[in-house]
């Protein structure tokens, strides 16, 4: 299919709930206008309106701008307030060095733990510390010029992540057979300063989503007998301690291989889980689709950002045969973050699929234009 | 060969495979104490452990930190084993040249791969990570190299892997020098689309793959 044409299909399937009413209406079992869908946030698409990331992260005019772009084009839920330390931001505040590239994503440098002994004197205080009262300022400023009506959403990275910003990875992946005792003890003081962060959030926003993601405890690194020994016991502290703190237990995005823990996700009380590509989302659904939620797995690269319009929608429709159906529920989304750089006609040829296929969407049954449409 | 050179062999073989980093260095010694040939030590020992836990890896027996605690241990008995080495050892040995390309720092897969080249007797030349293109063309060349390995794990940089291609292609050395590329977001369609000679998918596939490219160019 050629642009025009998308285009000119795309008016045959205008969205008839906005997204607040759709993911009410969709979670208490009704039928929805179209599958609930994710497509990032405005960041990964600052290349489409000519900015650089760096000329994003520096400046609120252009992320009000962007927020309100994505919200008219692509379906996106306006502008928020967000504190989630993300992947590196622990780290960051405790001293990890971080590099801010003007045209690309952050990545960090230097690790601060070098040596166990260092851990005991790592202060990570949300009240003092430079970056983490940076984030906080800007949220509120953000607040403050919406006339306090904003949503605030913080969150951060599961143990094994946030570990790797504390302490070089490599290292860190020895100490797991080397040193366990000390593994043990840096992935508790990731967790406690998560938490710390969370609470501090929630004492000034009041109860605030939490959202996680841990791609460090992926098979790409880690056996599911580490996961069960490492990450799953501090994963047990960080949710219990969301728990206690916001009053529900968060969603989590895992990047890369996780079938082996997939039982394990859903014993710890994940209400949902969005599942890389790299895995098969029929499988997910047969195996836990009955305790979660789940969500994906869109190829971000190969597909959305490298494919063509036709290998879009195609994948789209794939995710929908496999998905939908999912007895806890499903949205569509795609396998990790859309990268940047991805063109404006893959953005919209996967909107484009999903309210053509995915119209007529009801929990726990395939979407009402799958059946129409006799692709299931 | 001698049942103790034997038996050194494959205990120099197992430390590696079992990941005892602290004692193959005790057997290393012994071997070379006895007068045994360090060359031999290295290739039927320390390089065959290694190459057991790149298929144990492979198999999904082993993951990441097992496979560095492995190195860790072939890297303490090539402490031992090659200052024995005769001081023309090196010369006939393959040179490939690695890094993780430009704007991107994770270097654990790149890493890895280095690992599983050395066990396989290749002269790894490592330019580290967020390296440039030209970097790699020009160590290339200066050293020889017959192979060049490429990494990424990011989307946003994956076309600095072209860039190497292409600057082999305008130098005209796309024939002599062969281009590996891997990471997360990289495929063998991609490999294919910016015309570089293979895609792996993990360290003991892409240590496999050159051998397999030199041994082949070796028969023509």
């Amino acid at each position: 299919m050629d642009y025009q044409t998308l285009k000119r299909e795309m008016e045959n399937y205008p969205d008839t709930m906005t997204n607040a009413e759709r993911m009410k209406a969709y979670a208490m079992g009704q039928e929805v206008d179209r599958i609930p869908f994710t497509l990032g946030n405005a960041y990964s698409l600052v290349r489409l309106y000519g900015y650089t990331p760096g000329q994003y992260r520096r400046s609120l005019d252009i992320q009000f701008e962007l927020a309100e772009k994505v919200r008219a084009e692509f379906c996106g839920s306006g502008m928020a307030a967000n504190t989630n330390l993300s992947l590196r931001g622990v780290g960051e505040a405790l001293g990890s060095k971080a590099v801010y590239p003007e045209n690309d994503t952050d990545y960090l440098t230097d690790f601060v733990l070098k040596d166990y002994s260092m851990l005991d004197e790592l202060v990570f205080d949300p009240e003092t510390n430079p970056y983490l009262q940076e984030k906080m300022q800007r949220a509120r400023d953000i607040r403050e010029r919406m006339g306090g009506k904003c949503m605030v959403v913080t969150g951060g990275a599961g143990p094994m992540t946030t570990a790797i910003s504390i302490r070089q990875p490599e290292l860190f992946l020895r100490d797991m057979i080397r040193d366990k005792k000390n593994a043990h003890r840096l992935l508790d003081f990731a967790v406690q300063c998560t938490l710390k962060w969370v609470e501090y959030n929630c004492n000034e926003f009041g109860t605030i989503p939490v959202g996680l993601a841990d791609p460090a405890t992926s098979a790409n690194l880690i056996s599911d007998r580490m996961f069960r020994e490492f990450s799953k016991p501090h994963m047990a502290d960080l949710l219990a301690g969301i728990k206690k703190i916001t009053g529900s237990v968060p969603g989590i995005h895992i990047c890369g291989r996780t079938k082996h823990i997939w039982n394990d996700l859903a014993e710890l009380g994940f209400p949902s889980f969005s599942v890389d590509n790299c895995e098969d989302l029929a499988e997910l659904k047969q195996t836990v689709g009955d305790k979660m939620k789940i969500s994906g797995n869109v190829p971000p690269t190969t597909v959305l950002r490298n494919g063509t319009i036709d290998d879009v929608i195609e994948s789209v429709k794939q995710c929908l045969i496999k998905g939908s159906d999912s007895p806890c529920g499903y949205s569509l989304a795609v396998g990790c973050e859309v990268p940047l750089g991805t063109p404006r006609e893959n953005l919209e040829a996967y909107i484009y699929a999903a309210r053509r296929y995915g119209r007529g969407a009801q929990k726990g049954k395939p979407c009402r234009g799958l059946i129409e449409e006799h692709l299931v | 060969m001698s049942a103790d050179k034997e038996k050194l062999l494959a205990e120099l073989d197992r430390c590696v495979l079992e990941m005892e980093d602290e004692a193959v260095t005790g057997v290393a010694q012994e071997y070379v104490n006895n007068g045994y040939n360090a060359y031999e030590g290295i290739v039927n020992g320390l390089s065959r452990g290694m190459e057991k836990a790149g298929e144990l890896y492979e198999q999904e027996e082993y993951f990441v930190p097992e496979l560095l605690i492995c190195s860790d241990a072939m890297y303490n008995g090539l402490d031992v084993l090659r200052p024995h080495l005769p001081k023309d050892a090196s010369r006939g040995s393959v040179a490939v040249v690695i890094g993780v390309v430009q704007g991107d720092t994770h270097d654990i897969g790149k890493n890895l791969v280095k690992i599983m080249l050395e066990a396989a007797g290749f002269q790894v030349y490592d330019l580290g990570r967020d390296v440039e293109p030209r970097a790699f063309v020009e160590k290339a060349k200066e050293v020889g190299a017959r192979i060049i390995c490429l990494s990424t794990l990011m989307t946003t940089t994956m076309h600095n892997m072209k860039a190497v291609v292409d600057l082999l292609r305008e130098e005209g050395l796309q024939d002599q020098i062969k281009v590996m590329i891997g990471g997360g977001p990289v495929s063998q369609a991609y490999a294919a689309q910016i015309g570089a000679d293979a895609y792996t998918t993990d360290a003991a596939a892409a240590a496999g793959w050159a051998k397999g490219m030199v041994a082949a160019s070796q028969k023509e």
